[in-house]
C-alpha cells in the first residue's frame, strides 16, 4: 500500500522529495558535476602559456595523451596506461588469492570472534593511506632487513632495496585494498551452505575442484562486489604510486595530477582524467554485466 | 547452525596476513620512539620525536585544520545526507535513476579526477568572480560532496529496517510533523546518525588527494603536512604523528567493537 | 488479562462516561472511494454506518479494501471521494494526529527505541498530558491489561503476546472514540489466538467502546463480532449480525466466503419447487421472485441409511440417495463427502455414537424445505 500517505496530494509528495533530496542533489551538482563538465570542455582547449586553458578549441591534448609530442609519437603514455592496468589486475589477483582464504576461515570462526577478527582486517585501512605507504617505505627501503633478505635472496639488488620498485606499488596496492575484497567475502561465505561443499568434497574429492564446483559459484556475488571496490578505485590510485613507486612507476592518475602540478598543462590533464572517467565507467559496467550473466548481479551494489 | 572447522592451515595463513596487515603500522610506531634520525636502525628507546611535534608550529596548525574540516565538513553533510536518505526512502516507490547515479557519481569517481575537477573549477571562480578561493572554504565544499553519500546510504539503510508502520503509529497517536521528527524519526535513527557522523569525520580526516587538490597555502592538513615532509626527506617526526593517528584508529576501533557487540546483544532477538 | 469484576473497578467511571457521549463513537461513510494508480480499485463508493460501541469485523480476502477502509477511517489514507463522520462531525480532511481514533497495527509497530511504558505513554505524550496524569493512566491501563510487570521492559525482549496486548494499551490509554484493529491476531498462533480472541470481545463489551477490526478469517469475525461487514473488490457484498451473514449469505462471494461448499445453480423455479442440479427440491416459500443458486448447510443435512423412514414426513420432500466417497473424523462431528446423482455435496453429521457411515456406503440425503437458501444474484 502507499508509503506516501495521509492527505498529501500528488503535488505536495513532489514537494517533499523537492525539499528533502533537492539540497543534497544540487549541491552535488554544482560541486562535482558542473567541476566535472567544466572539466571535460577543458580537454578541448588549447594549452596556453601558463598552463592555464584557452581558445581556441583544439584536439591537441588528445594527440599529447595519445603520445605526440614535439618529438614525434613516443610509447611513454602508451606504457603508463598498460602499467596501470597491469598492476590493478595483477594486485587484484593477489587480492583475491590472499582474500578467499581469510574470508572463509573468519566464517568459521565463532560468531563472537567473527566481529573481532573483521575489525582486525578493517582496522589498518582506517589510518591514513599516506602514513600506510610511509610504513612500507620504511619498511622495504635499502638497508632494511626485509630488503637484505630480498637481496641476499637474489630478489633485489642491495644498492636499491624494494623500494622504489613495481613491486612495491603493487605490494601497497593490495595492503590498500585487502578489506575490501576480504568483506564482501566474508558475508558470501556467512550464508554459504556448507553441505554443498560437502556434497563437492565427496563427489570431486580434490579441495581444488571442490572450490570451483561449489564455494565459487556461491560466492560470485560477494567476489564480484569485491572486484568492484578493488579494481576501479586501484586504477585511480594516486598515493601509493607516487610515494612507493618513486616516479619510475607512474600509474595514470599520478599522469594526470602532474598536468596540474608541475606540469602545468591542464587541457593535457584534463584528457587524462575524461580518460579515466570512461575506464571507470566502462570497469562498472563490465563488472555489471558480468553479474547479470552469472545471476549475482544483484548484490554488486554499484 | 553447525560449526564449521577450518584446516589449520588457515590459521598460520590468518596470523601470516596479520603480520602484513600491521607490520608497516608497528614499523611507524616502533621509530617515533628511536632515539636517533634513522628508519633503519633503532637505537633506544626516546621521546624526543613527540617532544619536538608539540613544538612544531606548522603539526599543531595542520592538525588544527584537520579538525575545523572534519568536523565542519561531517556536520554539514550530516544534514544534508539526512535530509537525503530520509527523502531516498520516502520516496523509494519512484523511479528516481537520475538521483541514483547523482549519488554514486562521489563514490565511484577517482579520487584525482575529483580533486582536479573541483581545483579547476575553483580557481576559475576565484579568477572570474573572486569567490572561493582555495582555502579552508574550497576544501570544506568538497569533503560535504564525498561524504554525503555515505551518511545518506546509511541513513537510508537505518529507514528501511524500520518497520514502515511505525511512521503510521506516530501520526495516529497525535504527532505532527514537528513532534515526529523530534520523538520519532530522530530518536529512531540515532544510530544511524551517530555513525553516520563518525564516518563523515573519518573520511575527511583521512582523506589526502581531494585535500591535497582542493587546499590552499594555508590549509594544509595532517595528511597534507606529512606528504609534504616525506617528499621533502624522511623526518622521524612523522613517525610520531603517525603512531598517535595510528592510536586514534585503535581506540575508535576499540569503541566501535564495544558498540557492535552492545547492539548485537540488544537486538539479537529482533533480527 | 482481567476478569469483568477486576476491570469494571478499573475503569470505573468510563462506562459512564462513555454511554453519555455514546453518539461520539457512531461512524458514518458514505460514497467513499479510492484508487491506487489508474488500476488498483481500493474502494468503489463505499456506504456504511457503525453503531457506537458496536464490535464491527471488516472482513473479506487480502486486496478487498478492508485495509484501506481502516487506514481511511485513521487518517492515514484519504479517499478520494466521499466523506467520514465520527460521532456526527465530518472528518474526511482531518489528519490522522488530530483524530480521536486509535489503531493496533497488524505489526504492533512499537517504537523500537522506546521501553514499554514509553511506548503506551507516547500519545499522551503527543496530546501534552501532563507526566503525573499520563503516569497513572499508563499504570492504569497496564494494571487492567496484566501487563504492569513488563513496563520497564524494552520492546525487543517481549513476546507476541505481549507486544499484542502493549499496542492495546498504547492505543486504548488515549480513550479514543474508536479503536481500530488491523488483523492484530494474525501473527500470533493459534491457542494465543483464540484467547484473545475472547479477551478482546470482553474488553470491547466492558468498555462499550466502537472497535472497528479488520481480518481475513470468517471464524474469528463470527467469534467476535456484534456485525461484519464482506468486502469484496472494494465493494461491500452484505452487512449483518454473524448468524445472518452465516445463514443468510445474500451472494456466492458471501457464501464461498464464509466457508460454504454446497452452492447448487438453479435452472428454474415453480412455486414452491426450484430445479437444480442436484434435482427438484422444494423450498419453504414461493414468494421471492427468482433465485440463482441454492444453498444447503453441511450441518443441517440429514443422513440415514436407504429406506429407513423418517419421523418427519416434510423431510421426506428433499429426499435423494446419495454415496460416501470421503469422511472425515473431526470429533465432535463427522464430515461426509457424497455423491449425489454425480454432484458433490459436503454434510456435516453430529457425532451421536452411533454407527459411522463408511466409504462407499449408498445412504439417503434429505433436507427440510425450510433449510433450502436461494440466493438472488
Amino acid at each position: 500500500m502507499s508509503n506516501i500517505s495521509s492527505p498529501a496530494s500528488r503535488g505536495s509528495a513532489v514537494l517533499h522529495l523537492l525539499w528533502t533530496t533537492g539540497p543534497s542533489a544540487a549541491w552535488i551538482t554544482l560541486f562535482l558535476v558542473l567541476p566535472s563538465l567544466y572539466l571535460v570542455s577543458m580537454a578541448f582547449l588549447t594549452n596556453g602559456t601558463y598552463g592555464q586553458p584557452e581558445m581556441p578549441l583544439s584536439v591537441d591534448s588528445f594527440r599529447q595523451l595519445a603520445g605526440y609530442g614535439f618529438l614525434g609519437w613516443s610509447p611513454g603514455n602508451l606504457y603508463t596506461l598498460l602499467r596501470s592496468l597491469y598492476y590493478t589486475l595483477f594486485s587484484t589477483a593477489l587480492t583475491v588469492l590472499v582474500a578467499y582464504p581469510i574470508a572463509y576461515y573468519i566464517s568459521t570462526a565463532r560468531p563472537s570472534l567473527r566481529v573481532v577478527m573483521l575489525l582486525a582486517i578493517v582496522v589498518p585501512s582506517w589510518t591514513n593511506q599516506v602514513i600506510r605507504a610511509f610504513g612500507w617505505m620504511n619498511l622495504l627501503a635499502p638497508g632494511t632487513p626485509i630488503s637484505t633478505l630480498a637481496s641476499w635472496l637474489g630478489l633485489a639488488s642491495p644498492e636499491l632495496g624494494l623500494y622504489p620498485s613495481s613491486f612495491a606499488v603493487m605490494l601497497g596496492l593490495v595492503y590498500n585494498f585487502l578489506p575490501f575484497m576480504v568483506l564482501p567475502l566474508y558475508s558470501a561465505f556467512e550464508k554459504l551452505d556448507m553441505s554443498q561443499l560437502e556434497a563437492a568434497r565427496d563427489l570431486y574429492a580434490s579441495p581444488l575442484r571442490a572450490f570451483f564446483a561449489a564455494i565459487l559459484p556461491q560466492t560470485l556475488p560477494g567476489l564480484l562486489a569485491g572486484l568492484v571496490l578493488v579494481m576501479i578505485p586501484a586504477f585511480g590510485m594516486y598515493v601509493v604510486p607516487e610515494l612507493l613507486g618513486g616516479g619510475r612507476a607512474m600509474m595514470i592518475g599520478n599522469l594526470v595530477a602532474t598536468q596540474f602540478a608541475d606540469g602545468s598543462n591542464w587541457p593535457y590533464g584534463a584528457a587524462g582524467s575524461i580518460l579515466m572517467l570512461a575506464a571507470t565507467l566502462l570497469g562498472i559496467w563490465l563488472l555489471r554485466r558480468l553479474g547479470r550473466r552469472l545471476g549475482g548481479g544483484e548484490e554488486v551494489v554499484i | 547452525m553447525r560449526q564449521r572447522r577450518a584446516h589449520p592451515a588457515f590459521a598460520v595463513f590468518w596470523w601470516l596476513v596479520l603480520l602484513f596487515l600491521y607490520l608497516p603500522l608497528a614499523v611507524v610506531v616502533l621509530f617515533s620512539f628511536n632515539a636517533i634520525n634513522s628508519a633503519a636502525t633503532f637505537a633506544g628507546f626516546s621521546l624526543r620525536w613527540y617532544v619536538s611535534l608539540f613544538s612544531n608550529d606548522a603539526v599543531i596548525h595542520a592538525f588544527y585544520n584537520s579538525m575545523v574540516l572534519a568536523l565542519s565538513s561531517s556536520v554539514i553533510a550530516l544534514v544534508l545526507g539526512t535530509f537525503l536518505g530520509y527523502g531516498l526512502y520516502r520516496h523509494r516507490g519512484r523511479r528516481m535513476g537520475w538521483l541514483i547515479v547523482l549519488i554514486y557519481l562521489p563514490i565511484v569517481m577517482p579520487d584525482v579526477v575529483f580533486g582536479i575537477s573541483d581545483m579547476t573549477f575553483f580557481v576559475r571562480l576565484n579568477s572570474m568572480f573572486g569567490i572561493l578561493k582555495p582555502g579552508m572554504l574550497t576544501m570544506i565544499i568538497s569533503h560535504v560532496t564525498f561524504e554525503l553519500p555515505f551518511v545518506a546510504l546509511l541513513i537510508y539503510a537505518r529507514f528501511v529496517n524500520l518497520d514502515a508502520a511505525l511512521f503510521d503509529a506516530s501520526k495516529d497517536l497525535y504527532a505532527g510533523p514537528i513532534k515526529r521528527a523530534l520523538y520519532f524519526v530522530i530518536p529512531a535513527i540515532k544510530p544511524a546518525l551517530v555513525a553516520g557522523f563518525f564516518l563523515a569525520f573519518t573520511l575527511s580526516f583521512d582523506d589526502f588527494v581531494i585535500s591535497f587538490f582542493t587546499s590552499g597555502p594555508e590549509s594544509a592538513t595532517l595528511p597534507i603536512y606529512i606528504w609534504g615532509a616525506i617528499r621533502r626527506g624522511i623526518s622521524p617526526d612523522i613517525n610520531a604523528i603517525g603512531s598517535l593517528m595510528i592510536a586514534a584508529v585503535l581506540v575508535a576501533a576499540l569503541i566501535s567493537l564495544i558498540f557492535t557487540l552492545k547492539s548485537r546483544k540488544r537486538e539479537g532477538n529482533l533480527n | 488479562m482481567p476478569t469483568d469484576s477486576a476491570t469494571r473497578e478499573e475503569f470505573p467511571d468510563k462506562a459512564a462516561a462513555r454511554s453519555v457521549s455514546r453518539d461520539a463513537s457512531s461512524i458514518t461513510l458514505k460514497g467513499l472511494s479510492k484508487r491506487f494508480g489508474n488500476d488498483v480499485v481500493a474502494l468503489d463508493n463505499v456506504d456504511l454506518t457503525i453503531e457506537a460501541g458496536e464490535f464491527f469485523t471488516l472482513l473479506g480476502p487480502s486486496g478487498c479494501g478492508k485495509t484501506t477502509l481502516l487506514r481511511i477511517l485513521a487518517g492515514l489514507d484519504s479517499a478520494d471521494s466521499g466523506s467520514v463522520e465520527i460521532g456526527g462531525r465530518n472528518v474526511t480532511d482531518v489528519a490522522p494526529h488530530k483524530r480521536s481514533v486509535n489503531t493496533v497495527f497488524q505489526s504492533y509497530a512499537l517504537f523500537p527505541h522506546l521501553n514499554v511504558r514509553d511506548n503506551i505513554a507516547f500519545g499522551l505524550k503527543m496530546r501534552g498530558i501532563g507526566k503525573a496524569e499520563s503516569n497513572t493512566r499508563v499504570e492504569q491501563m497496564a494494571a487492567s491489561l496484566k501487563i504492569d510487570n513488563l513496563l520497564a521492559r524494552q520492546i525487543h525482549q517481549l513476546s507476541g503476546g505481549q507486544r499484542q496486548r502493549i499496542a492495546l494499551a498504547r492505543a486504548l490509554v488515549n480513550e479514543p472514540d474508536v479503536l481500530l484493529l488491523d488483523e492484530p491476531l494474525s501473527a500470533l498462533d493459534a491457542g494465543l489466538r483464540s484467547d484473545l480472541q475472547v479477551e478482546l470481545k470482553r474488553l470491547q463489551q466492558r468498555l462499550g467502546m466502537t472497535f472497528v477490526f479488520v481480518t481475513h478469517d470468517q471464524e474469528e469475525a463470527m467469534v467476535m463480532s456484534d456485525r461484519i461487514a464482506l468486502l469484496n473488490g472494494g465493494s461491500i457484498e452484505q452487512v449483518g449480525a454473524p448468524p445472518e451473514v452465516y445463514e443468510r449469505p445474500r451472494s456466492r462471494f458471501v457464501a464461498r466466503f464464509i466457508g460454504h461448499d454446497n452452492l447448487f445453480p438453479v435452472s428454474s423455479r415453480n412455486g414452491y419447487t426450484i430445479n437444480t442440479e442436484l434435482g427438484m427440491l422444494t423450498t419453504e416459500s414461493s414468494a421471492g421472485g427468482t433465485a440463482s443458486l441454492a444453498l444447503i448447510r453441511p450441518e443441517i443435512i440429514e443422513l440415514s441409511a436407504p429406506g429407513s423412514a423418517g419421523a418427519d414426513p416434510t423431510l421426506a420432500l428433499n429426499r435423494l440417495p446419495g454415496r460416501v466417497r470421503e469422511r472425515f473424523y473431526r470429533g465432535a462431528t463427522v464430515e461426509y463427502h457424497l455423491d449425489c446423482g454425480g454432484q458433490h455435496i459436503v454434510a456435516e453429521a453430529t457425532n451421536s455414537g452411533e454407527r459411522l457411515f463408511r466409504i462407499g456406503d449408498q445412504v439417503q440425503v434429505e433436507i427440510y424445505p425450510e433449510d433450502v437458501i436461494l440466493i438472488n444474484e
